[in-house]
């Protein structure tokens, strides 16, 4: 049983993982966007704290993530 | 970069620092390289923005749908202080490698440099060294794993694929706590096929272990730099411990 539980969260994992990795890249790429990369890791960061540590701390950590991004990016172009 | 990663230093009081790792790496290496729209080149601040959002909140719904029932695991909270000496080892990691890595234009190699530091530095001394070494070794393991699928299999999207299964690897080796060089070594996999997919394995492969072996020194000769602030903050909280023992006898 463990065996089997086990088995059944790597398979989550693999899933969960591929898609917030692969669907940014193919939305982003058809609209010109490059670096679909930081925006594939944030959505990780917040899969990782949710997986890790509940919702709450996910949501709030997807939040703090995309300002901090933003703010990085506006800062750069200023 | 600075505030995020110290910031990112004080959720240690609540032992959340494994869990949100993540967050300010992606901020460092959107600071190394900035999005831009490939068509007209600006800085599409609202684009990046909604498509964060879009990805952020399926991320969390996903991942709470699959973790329902499950108890949050974060590590053991640390100590006021202690959390105190890390944040600022943290901040001063990134107020050195935040400036290199933009003044050199270093791109997103410049991401790999700011990003070893949050991974490597951690609130107990002893775990940072032990760490460093471990990543060294992963990184050189993930590296010849990489380049032995890239030798068989042509460059394209069966890479991207290989590399996004070796990231759900790399999450499944944190999260079921195995040995840190194997989850560095997943990770570098998956990092190595994502960004070599697209140009050259061997080329992203050989800089990124040139550049975590460096990395690592930096890490390491900051924590050596800032050792005697972390034996300051041990001997105080050793010292506040012994005064409440005595001011609070055990009873009988």
């Amino acid at each position: 049983m463990p065996q089997r539980r086990a088995i059944e969260k790597l398979v989550i994992a693999l899933v969960t993982v591929t898609i917030t990795l692969i669907v940014p890249g193919l939305i982003l790429g058809r609209i010109g966007l490059t670096h679909a990369g930081v925006v594939g890791l944030a959505g990780l960061a917040a899969v990782i704290a949710t997986a890790t540590l509940g919702w709450r701390v996910g949501a709030a950590t997807g939040v703090a993530v995309t300002v901090g991004v933003v703010l990085a990016d506006v800062a750069a172009a200023s | 970069m600075v505030l995020a990663s110290v910031l990112y230093g004080f959720t240690a009081l609540r032992g959340w620092q494994h869990g949100v790792v993540l967050a300010p790496i992606a901020v460092g290496f959107a600071i190394a390289e900035p999005p831009t729209r490939a068509v007209t080149g600006d800085r599409p601040f609202l684009l990046v923005g909604l498509a964060m959002v879009a990805t952020v909140a399926f991320g969390v719904l996903v991942a709470a749908a699959l973790s329902r029932g499950a108890t949050p695991k974060p590590s053991a909270p640390v100590a006021r202080l202690r959390t105190r000496g890390f944040a600022i080892m943290l901040g001063l990691a990134a107020a050195i490698t935040t400036p290199i890595t933009v003044l050199a234009g270093w791109g997103h190699a410049g991401g790999w440099l700011i990003m070893t530091p949050l991974l490597v530095i951690q609130p107990s001394l002893h775990d940072a060294m032990s760490k460093s070494l471990r990543r060294a070794a992963g990184t050189i393991i993930g590296f010849a794993i990489a380049f032995v699928i890239a030798l068989v299999i042509p460059q394209g999207w069966v890479l991207y694929v290989i590399g996004a299964v070796f990231a759900g690897f790399a999450l499944y080796a944190m999260g079921r706590r195995w040995d840190y060089s194997m989850y560095a070594a997943t990770l570098t996999v998956a990092v190595v096929l994502l960004e070599g997919a697209s140009t050259s394995v061997a080329d992203t492969g050989e800089w990124r272990v040139i550049a975590t072996l460096v990395r690592v020194g930096i890490a390491l000769a900051l924590v050596a730099a800032l050792t005697p602030l972390y034996m300051r903050v041990i001997a105080r909280e050793e010292h506040d411990a012994r005064s409440e023992e005595s001011a609070d006898p055990p009873t009988r």
